[in-house]
């Protein structure tokens, strides 16, 4: 499954129940926003168990896609499922600042910074 | 014209001669009609500035994200067509100060300060993020983002805000300082 929106991609590979969003996420509201959690919504339907989602690619989100990303963990944590490990990059400043927030709305999330 | 200032405002007053000043004025609707340029001004203020600094691509991305969150808020609330937004930008050796100035509605003028009345009394901003997302799935959505509060939380960055209206006019202004240090 892929995405392009923006100037970023989304693939999501089903071998390894992984989503990997790459580029530069700066949509303007929430509204445009809907393709990603839909697109994240059936990642999830998919891999029940544990899904991956790996941002190591992802040089910028703006913060409305932040709270995106924020929303899907706590609505995944309102079932427990799935379980969701979240990678990020030691190289890009917003990974290393903001994506240990993650862990604080739901701390089941795996953290992976590599 | 009734004038509140609220936080770090005037930190670094404008008298001070900076080491580099750069003043961009652009229209609301140029933006709005095409979102990208946001994030072009806020790749190429920060390139501008961090361009010197041993850790340029990291300075440059942390820049472009907090004018990033600047621009698109200004962007967003102003007065649509007929307004301005104005940012200018001065670094002084290990302080960037940015200023966004923009005419808003009544209506948001009032939201906005008193998100940022909340944001800057609040003492534990990790419960105020978490407060804030966990609010928007229950049937009593907070209104306010989370970008200014990302700033303060996980950037360090100082904010002040100056609050001028004038009703007789239906005029909103915003002028918001935010001062980012950077880390040696």
């Amino acid at each position: 499954m892929e995405l392009q929106i923006g100037d970023s991609q989304l693939h999501y590979d089903t071998t390894n129940c992984q989503v990997h969003i790459a580029g530069s996420m700066r949509l303007p509201n929430m509204q445009e926003y809907d393709a990603i959690t839909q697109f994240l919504k059936s990642a999830a339907a998919q891999c029940k168990e544990h899904l991956t989602i790996d941002l190591s690619k992802l040089n910028f989100l703006n913060s409305s896609g932040i709270t995106t990303l924020s929303l899907f963990i706590i609505h995944a944590s309102k079932t427990g499922k799935p379980q969701i490990k979240v990678v990020g990059s030691q190289d890009i400043p917003w990974h290393t600042k903001s994506l240990s927030n993650f862990k604080k709305l739901w701390k089941e999330v795996a953290l992976e910074i590599k | 014209m009734r004038e509140e200032i609220i936080g770090d405002y005037n930190v670094i007053p404008d008298s001070l001669p900076a080491e580099g000043d750069v003043f961009v004025r652009v229209k609301p609707i140029d933006m709005i009609s095409y979102w990208k340029r946001c994030g072009l001004m806020a790749d190429f203020t920060a390139s501008f500035y961090a361009f010197t600094r041993e850790d340029a691509a990291v300075q440059e991305n942390i820049i472009s994200t907090v004018f990033n969150e600047l621009i698109e808020n200004a962007t967003k609330y102003s007065v649509k067509r007929s307004g301005e937004v104005s940012v200018n930008m001065k670094m002084y050796d290990t302080v960037l100060k940015i200023q966004v100035e923009n005419q808003t509605t009544q209506n948001h003028f009032a939201k906005f300060k008193a998100h940022i009345q909340e944001l800057l009394a609040t003492e534990d901003l990790d419960q105020l993020y978490m407060d804030i997302l966990v609010s928007k799935t229950s049937d009593t959505p907070k209104e306010s983002g989370i970008g200014l509060l990302l700033l303060l939380k996980d950037y360090g960055v100082k904010l002040g805000v100056k609050f001028e209206e004038d009703q007789t006019k239906d005029l909103y202004k915003t002028t918001i300082q935010a001062y980012y240090f950077f880390e040696n």
